[in-house]
């Protein structure tokens, strides 16, 4: 291969790859008047236009092709009065004189229009009515499709706006009642001459129950009847068991509650009654939901109730 | 219709519904939406990294087919070369009104998206092959000459400026443009013919 064929090729190349790369008009799309030149160009451009073929192609969305052929029916329709109007305008300047005029202008014997020819041109007019009104229903059939799926996108949308709404507020309710009794657990803690009963591990509690700042505190009310119960530190509770809080009273455990724990929670019972005559506090393991009486092992207990405000 | 050259009777059918698009004729612009709307976005895609800007990308370009359908020239390209060659200069305009840094990661780097499959229809079988075909053929390519093309077509990117964001030589950066334009064009020699 010559030297300057293949710098015709390599210019070709450099052309091809120019074509339609952005608004500025290349050299070969205007013509190089080298004609082997711009037949090389041709066979590289569409070389390069076998390039998207090899991407996986893409579905459009539904109402892409509506909103296509409602543009074009647009234009068209446009295209169809413009061209009405100018018509409209050419027969309005070709309007014939008055008969008096025309008869000094025109002699009797010229041919008139035959009305077979009236009848051609004005059955014209139907037809492109018809032609416009078909364009104008098919774009806007197209619009009307394209409408329907964006209003079924829409109450899509909406109902699962709703429907977070909806869990949001409920989310909102449970923590407005957390906190409810979280302040009323902390007035209890808080207030003048609470009772004060901390919990430690109890002797023989299984292993690897509780961590080193493990804390469980009973706070009592001076009514001795309203309760709050909190532990840090518990580790979690084993599959299938529950940690089960028990009142010593009058030598009897009176069940105070169950609880589950996950890694790093803390533990929090409280209620408005307690047995009377408690003198100790316990935490034993039972099976999840508990048990009439401890039967499991005895993780935690306390017996030491003070004042300490 | 010859069944040994359904390509050639596809590009003489694409000229023919152009021509019938000049003639104002909805339902071959309908037509011709049909057959390649799903190529052009995924190239306005692969340009713009964003499906409803691709999409505006191809309603354009059918729009202005639908405009300027008698100044297609067959002499010049084949319709389907003509259609990327106007769907790849909108997307390119459009990536030009964008950050440089943005246009890098979007056009040069960034993975092809993830795209849908159209449904098939009879004649996507030989569309199916050409787009084994021309994987095949780009991905047989050295990577280096790939990217440079990949850079150019679907980045808009002159050589200068390939060569700048690569880091490579500006000679280096041609050599490899002409090396793998010219290996594509003998490897797609049957397709390109079958366009002519």
């Amino acid at each position: 291969m010559s030297e300057e064929r293949v710098e015709r090729e390599d210019q070709a190349i450099m052309l091809a790859l120019e074509m339609g790369a952005g608004k500025a008009t290349a050299p070969a799309a205007r013509g190089t008047g080298d004609e082997a030149v711009e037949t090389m160009v041709r066979l590289y451009t569409e070389a390069l236009g076998m390039m998207p073929h090899a991407l996986d192609p893409i579905a459009p969305s539904a109402g892409l092709k509506g909103r296509l052929m409602l543009a074009a029916a647009g234009d068209e329709t446009q295209e169809v009065k413009s061209s009405l109007v100018q018509r409209s305008m050419t027969a309005a300047l070709q309007v014939p004189p008055p008969p008096a005029t025309k008869s000094r202008q025109r002699p009797p014997t010229q041919p008139v229009a035959s009305p077979a020819s009236i009848t051609r041109q004005a059955s014209r007019w139907p037809l492109r009515l018809a032609a416009t009104l078909a364009v104008g229903l098919l774009g806007l059939s197209g619009w009307l499709a394209w409408q329907v799926q964006e209003q079924n996108g829409e109450i899509a949308r909406l109902r699962t706006e709703a429907r977070q709404a909806k869990e949001a507020g409920q989310e909102l309710v449970r923590m407005r009642e957390a906190m409810r009794s979280l302040e009323g657990n902390v007035a209890l803690a808080s207030s003048a001459s609470v009772l004060v009963c901390p919990l430690r591990t109890a002797v023989g509690a299984p292993s690897g129950l509780s961590t080193v700042g493990m804390r469980a505190v009973l706070y009592v009310a001076t009514d001795h009847q309203h309760w709050f119960f909190t532990a840090r530190g518990l580790k979690e509770s084993p599959k299938g068991q529950d940690y089960q809080l028990w009142f010593v009273a009058n030598g009897r455990p009176v069940s105070g509650g169950t609880f589950s724990l996950k890694p790093g929670e803390v533990a929090h019972l409280s209620s408005a009654t307690m047995p009377a005559g408690t003198t100790a506090v316990s935490v034993t393991l039972e099976h999840q939901g508990g048990s009439v009486l401890p039967a499991g092992p005895q993780v935690l207990y306390g017996d030491q109730m003070q004042q300490v405000l | 219709m010859d069944p040994s050259t359904p390509q050639l009777s596809r590009a003489l059918a694409d000229a023919a519904l152009v021509q019938r698009i000049a003639d104002r004729r909805p339902e071959a612009l309908s037509d011709l939406y049909d057959r390649y709307s799903p190529m052009l976005l995924a190239l306005a895609n692969r340009i713009l990294g964003g499906q409803a800007e691709a999409e505006d990308v191809v309603q354009e370009t059918l729009l202005q087919v639908w405009h300027k359908a008698s100044s297609y020239d067959p002499a010049r390209s084949s319709v389907s070369t003509w259609l990327v060659l106007l769907a790849r200069s909108r997307s390119i305009d459009r990536l030009r009104t964008r950050k440089v840094g943005e246009r890098t990661a979007t056009a040069a780097h960034a993975e092809t998206p993830r795209t849908h499959t159209s449904p098939r229809g009879p004649d996507d079988v030989l569309s199916r092959e050409r787009q084994e075909r021309v994987q095949r053929e780009l991905e047989a390519l050295p990577a280096e000459q790939r990217q440079v093309l990949e850079l150019a077509f679907y980045g808009g990117l002159t050589q200068a400026e390939i060569a700048e964001q690569t880091g490579t030589p500006l000679g280096t950066v041609k050599t490899r443009t002409l090396l793998a334009m010219k290996k594509l064009r003998a490897a797609l020699r049957e397709e390109i013919r079958e366009l002519l």
